[in-house]
């Protein structure tokens, strides 16, 4: 290094090396590979979703001795195996949310407005993304490593040479199982953490009487919020199916790419939930 | 090799079952790459083909391709007098229920269901029948393929000749009157090749079972002399070529004048 850079201005070198130099080409074709990415990803999770709804109706009557079994099996994991580690996440969730709150707002006097702010952040919000969430974690990976495998196997094609329809018997019970058991999840999670939260605030000497914290979020719900918690976790439920099954499934793999179908299956996954989310989000500001 | 080995017609009265013809065959691995080109083949009604070929020749893309699970690059392929490019989704279904096919490697069962599953799982989905009914007849195809003991375990838990003689029962269950077998010789012992010789022997001349009638056989097998104890046709694959011979005798003199073998 010369001498010459020691006596330069460096705030003044840098400025002009940032305003007068061009982004590197390889920054360019990242941002472009993982565009062009996402709007295939986009397109083959659309295609899927079409797929399996047409499949669900024109073939509801057929293979009936099979498919319902499956999907009772698929409700079964997705439903109940979940429902200690569901009962632990309910302990923590009323703690964290209903007794802080709880005993913050009564601080300020302000105990008239838990009702209304356990139904906003817990049954329109929190319930269904952490229900969503326990559901993926124990159930949606699960589908990908055992849908990408039998891909990798060849197990989808022997299930052709026998005429069954692959999205007939592997998807669909795992779209009915999961929507179905995503909702009643939610549904006992947020009456679990209603409850625990109110014990805890019982604990710390709040001031609250049970029949005046349940005529709160009585008052707090609307009609809407029953038709919108339904149909929203619902529709979580048959993303993380429609997601996980479509990186299992849909496109040729080798058995060493199944970790990292599983990894892009949870990313669609959450990507996909937001985006409803801010679609009901629209419902509740009309 | 080229020039050698026609199909002699002189058995024009029996049913053409498959007619392959002017086909391309794809890669299993690049569907986009062609393996073999120019086949011409016919199948008839109580044929037991024996393909011959080196390892990686394309027999198990040729088999495949000639029992309607793939579409092939060019050329035609028809199969019970339906050719198979212009069915769509379930209109192939009709055809694929008198398909059965015996993957090599394994057979591919499924590997979360037990052997007995795995064979009554295509029962109960086309026939709409419970498990429960039809457990009947695939307990006696497994006890014919003398597994009997074996029935309620899972695929990972016996060993590989049951998995493949699982995977005929399996091709078997719909009473097929195709059936394709890939490769089933690789990695047994002569007890073993014994065994699938005079099964499919007894299937290919419908004495193996009453509920069985003659079933027409395709079966690959790699380079060896096998094709001395079963068969009455046969083909070999060369040269990214399929040549078809309908007795030992032209099959044995190919074999000769090339010196395989």
């Amino acid at each position: 290094m010369s001498s010459k850079f020691e006596k330069q201005d460096w705030p003044a070198v840098l400025y002009y090396h940032a305003i007068t130099s061009e982004i590197p080409r390889a920054y360019l074709n990242f941002i472009g590979k993982k565009l062009i990415n996402f709007f295939r990803t986009i397109y083959g999770l659309t295609a899927f979703t079409l797929i399996t709804i047409g499949v669900l109706f024109k073939k509801a009557r057929y293979a009936r001795g099979v498919i319902l079994p499956a999907t009772c099996i698929q409700v079964y994991r997705a439903g109940i195996r979940p429902l200690p580690m569901c009962s632990f996440l309910m302990l923590a969730l009323g703690f964290v949310i209903v007794g802080q709150v709880v005993s913050i707002l009564t601080r300020v006097g302000a105990q008239s407005m838990v009702g209304s702010i356990m139904v906003m952040v817990l049954v329109r919000e929190l319930g269904p993304i952490i229900a969503s969430i326990l559901v993926l974690a124990r159930v949606g990976t699960a589908i990908v490593i055992e849908l990408g495998t039998s891909r990798a196997l060849g197990e989808i094609e022997a299930l052709e040479s026998l005429g069954i329809d692959p999205i007939h018997y592997l998807v669909i019970p795992r779209f009915i199982g999961l929507a179905v058991s995503n909702f009643a999840l939610t549904i006992y999670l947020i009456l679990g953490t209603l409850f625990s939260g109110y014990m805890f605030a019982f604990l710390q000497d709040v001031p609250l009487q049970p029949g005046a914290y349940i005529d709160q979020i009585a008052s707090a719900l609307q009609l809407k919020d029953f038709v919108t918690l339904g149909l929203k976790t619902a529709l979580f439920g048959a993303i993380t199916a429609i997601a996980t099954c479509y990186e299992g499934l849909a496109r040729p793999l080798s058995l060493e790419e199944v970790p990292v179908a599983t990894t892009k299956a949870v990313i669609d996954c959450v990507a996909l939930w937001s985006l409803v989310d801010g679609v009901f989000l629209v419902v509740y500001l009309i | 090799m080229s020039g050698f080995g026609t199909t002699q017609e002189i058995e024009v009265d029996k049913k053409v079952l498959v007619e392959l013809r002017n086909l391309t065959v794809p890669s299993l691995r690049n569907q986009t790459a062609a393996v073999l080109e120019n086949v011409n083949w016919t199948i008839r009604e109580g044929d037991f083909w024996v393909v011959l070929g080196p390892t990686g020749c394309g027999k198990t893309a040729l088999l495949i391709t000639a029992a309607g699970l793939i579409k092939p690059l060019a050329g035609s392929c028809v199969i019970f007098g339906n050719d198979m490019g212009g069915l769509y989704g379930d209109e192939h279904l009709p055809i694929r229920k008198k398909i059965g096919f015996v993957y090599s490697n394994g057979g591919r069962l499924f590997r979360d269901l037990t052997l007995l599953e795995n064979v009554m799982l295509p029962i109960c989905y086309h026939e709409q029948v419970s498990f429960d009914q039809a457990s009947g007849f695939a307990v006696q195809l497994l006890e014919l393929m003398e597994l009997g003991k074996h029935i309620h375990f899972l695929p990972g838990h016996v060993d590989f000749s049951a998995r493949l003689r699982t995977g005929l029962a399996r091709a078997l269950a719909l009473r097929p009157e195709l059936l394709f077998v890939d490769d089933v010789a690789s990695g047994m012992d002569q007890i073993q090749i014994n065994w699938w010789i005079s099964t499919l022997d007894k299937l290919n001349k419908g004495s193996f079972d009453s509920s069985f009638g003659p079933i027409t056989i395709i079966s690959g097998f790699p380079i060896s002399e096998l094709w001395k104890e079963i068969g009455n046709k046969f083909g070999f694959i060369g040269d990214k070529t399929f040549f078809s011979f309908s007795s030992k005798a032209e099959l044995a003199a190919f074999l000769r004048k090339y010196q395989i073998n």
